[in-house]
């Protein structure tokens, strides 16, 4: 038996992810929790096989977060990141922290089941791409790493200048870029960019 | 004279010697006129040793000479080496000064056109648009140009008379007036009557070592017109970062909502099917057991998920401080809190919640703890939290590692402070900031 714990601050989605470990044979349910940030205390006593991991979860407390301290002092632990936002650099940061697999729960085809499986039998599983988000009139993929990271601290809303110093680049480097993505998506203010940038679910800050 | 005529052409002498005499006054009227000692020379070298030569000749001509030199032998040598020139020598050296004359002439007015009179400083200065005044220290005006005079006329009622008394009366009104200060110290914007808004502006200057104060008046109506629509553009651009910043913390749970809403809706899609299926079951003869369970467990499936629906979501999950108890026995640990959870203040809830998370984790990890005790506080701003535990002190000094240094980060960022003490036992204090003020602006 696999023991499994779920990280997932919804009750739907959490209750659906309950009902079918409850139903399958191979998998045993052991703890379904809220905030990822707790996750690492119940690993310490009892720790399960297998952790289903939201990445925005209560209390905004980061699973992609959570599940790096995991790996780091529980390396044994598998760990599936489960997500709804196709933030662009959630998968990498996965795959950095160590984590087995990777699951999309609107895209991804595969049942949750069938992926569990492959990766108890020791299969490291992730999407072939990023899923595709059009903002404007471009594609999610037209965008650079470095536009990314401008559009996703641009969401903040704060100034270029402090923009800028968190991304260790000059504001004309900044405005460059903002000027770039303006340009691909054919808006035309800064705050409709970023708007439709954080709805699209392409970049979130925070997490 | 009768015996110079003999050999000179004496008419022609005659004429040349008044034409030479013409010459002299005309330059001579040059030399009074000219506004300059310097161009005064300049203009004038010429012409007037030509006319001086002319002179000269004249005299020669016209003087009793005969008297005196009986005879034109009896000249004085160099005399009669004058007279003896040719008549076109004479004749050459008036053209010359006539030329002269006529060139200085131009020169002049020339420079009549172009040189600053005090005139022309006066016409200028009353025609510039903006305002201007020289006063004295005590406040005496030197000089007050038309545009200055017509605004003290308007504001004051009465002419420029000190320009100290003004500038106090200008002060006065300023404040009062519905106009921002101007930033400089020394400056003051007063709205007109007719609309127009003057900023007035003082400045010692010194002119020929002596203190003089300069007073100005610049139409800034367009500037100042300007100057408040960047202001409320700014305003307003300020407010939409604050609303794009509060609708990036609230835009994750308005995509769950979308999710949760999804996700119900395959429920009652479901929920369809099932009961068809469960009318076509009831209706046929035949009744499989097979077909009635799974029937039965695919309601008891969709029943289940539809019972969460009555409970109301909250995108911070159920209460903190459950979640962290629930956690810490998971752990073999137990909180002890003391004092409130400040639960309604969302993001000051996220960052504690954080801190006793980071602060068990370290007590059950590195002080082999039991107990963690929360202490909460209300501070006049903040909220402030202390975490001790029963267990070790740590040895030699706390060294923040990723999970202490990271909160400090979160906290720090969210204008907050964090402290930690390992003697004599180890404590984490942290404070974060209220966030009443933005609630009630969200109002």
């Amino acid at each position: 038996m696999t023991n499994v714990m779920i990280v997932e601050d919804q009750a739907m989605p959490r209750q659906l992810f309950e009902l079918f470990i409850r139903q399958s044979e191979n998998y045993e349910l052991l703890y379904s929790i809220e905030s990822a940030g707790l996750a690492e205390l119940y690993c310490m006593r009892r720790p399960p096989d297998l952790i289903l991991m939201d990445v925005c979860t209560a209390m905004g407390e980061s699973g992609l977060e959570a599940a790096e301290r995991i790996k780091k002092k529980y390396p044994e632990i598998k760990i599936i990141v489960v997500t709804s936002m196709p933030e662009c650099s959630y998968m990498d940061r996965a795959r950095a922290a160590g984590v087995e697999s990777f699951w999309y729960k609107e895209i991804s085809r595969e049942p949750i089941l069938e992926l569990m499986d492959r990766t108890m039998a020791g299969e490291s599983v992730y999407p072939d791409a990023l899923p595709e988000v059009m903002i404007g009139a471009a594609s999610s993929r037209e965008f650079t790493d470095r536009e990314l990271e401008v559009l996703r601290e641009l969401t903040s809303g704060d100034p270029d200048t402090e923009i800028a110093a968190r991304l260790n680049m000059s504001v004309w480097t900044v405005r460059t870029h903002i000027r770039h993505l303006l340009e691909k998506t054919g808006f035309d203010s800064r705050t409709r960019l970023a708007v439709e940038a954080r709805e699209s679910g392409l970049v979130i800050r925070g997490y | 004279m009768t015996q110079s005529a003999e050999w000179l052409p004496a008419g022609a002498f005659r004429m040349l010697a008044a034409f030479g005499v013409a010459v002299f006054f005309l330059v001579f009227a040059l030399f009074l006129t000219a506004p300059q000692r310097t161009r005064r020379i300049r203009y004038i070298a010429g012409p007037f040793a030509a006319s001086l030569v002319s002179a000269v000749l004249m005299i020669a001509w016209d003087l009793p000479f005969s008297e005196t030199f009986t005879s034109f032998d009896a000249l004085p040598g160099a005399v009669r080496r004058i007279l003896a020139l040719p008549v076109w020598v004479g004749v050459l050296i008036d053209l010359f000064a006539a030329a002269g004359a006529c060139f200085s002439e131009a020169m002049l007015r020339r420079h009549r056109r172009e040189s600053i009179t005090r005139a022309s400083v006066r016409e200028s200065v009353d025609n510039l648009p903006a305002g201007l005044c020289f006063a004295l220290e005590g406040g005496l005006p030197l000089m007050v140009n038309r545009t200055m005079e017509n605004l003290c006329q308007s504001i004051t009622g009465d002419g420029l008379l000190n320009a100290n008394r003004f500038w106090e009366t200008l002060n006065g009104r300023g404040k009062t007036a519905d106009v921002p200060e101007i930033e400089a110290a020394d400056a003051v914007a007063v709205r007109m009557n007719d609309g127009r808004t003057w900023v007035f502006s003082r400045k010692n200057i010194t002119v020929d070592g002596e203190a003089v104060v300069q007073f100005m008046a610049t139409d800034a109506t367009d500037l100042y017109a300007l100057g408040k629509r960047l202001e409320e553009d700014n305003r307003a651009l300020a407010d939409m970062n604050r609303r794009l910043s509060r609708y990036g913390e609230n835009v994750t749970e308005l995509t769950r909502d979308e999710e949760i809403l999804e996700t119900k809706m395959q429920i009652h899609d479901n929920l369809g099917q099932i009961l068809m299926a469960s009318r076509v079951a009831l209706a046929s003869e035949e009744r499989d057991p097979a077909v009635i369970r799974e029937l039965f467990g695919r309601w008891k499936q969709s029943v289940a998920l539809l019972r969460h629906e009555a409970v109301p979501e909250t995108a911070d999950g159920a209460d903190p401080v459950r979640q962290i108890e629930e956690a810490a026995e998971a752990a073999g640990m137990k909180v002890v809190f003391r004092g409130r959870f400040p639960r309604e203040d969302r993001a000051a809830a996220r960052l504690l919640f954080t801190a006793t998370r980071e602060a068990l984790t370290n007590a059950v990890r590195h002080a082999g703890a039991n107990e963690l005790y929360v202490e909460l506080a209300e501070t006049p701003g903040f909220w402030r939290a202390v975490f001790t535990n029963d267990g070790e002190r740590p040895r030699g000094g706390i060294v923040e590692g990723g999970g202490l240094s990271g909160l400090r980060k979160r906290v720090e960022d969210a204008g907050g402070s964090m402290t930690t003490r390992a003697d004599p036992a180890f404590s984490l204090t942290i404070t974060v900031p209220k966030r009443v003020g933005e609630r009630e602006e969200r109002k």
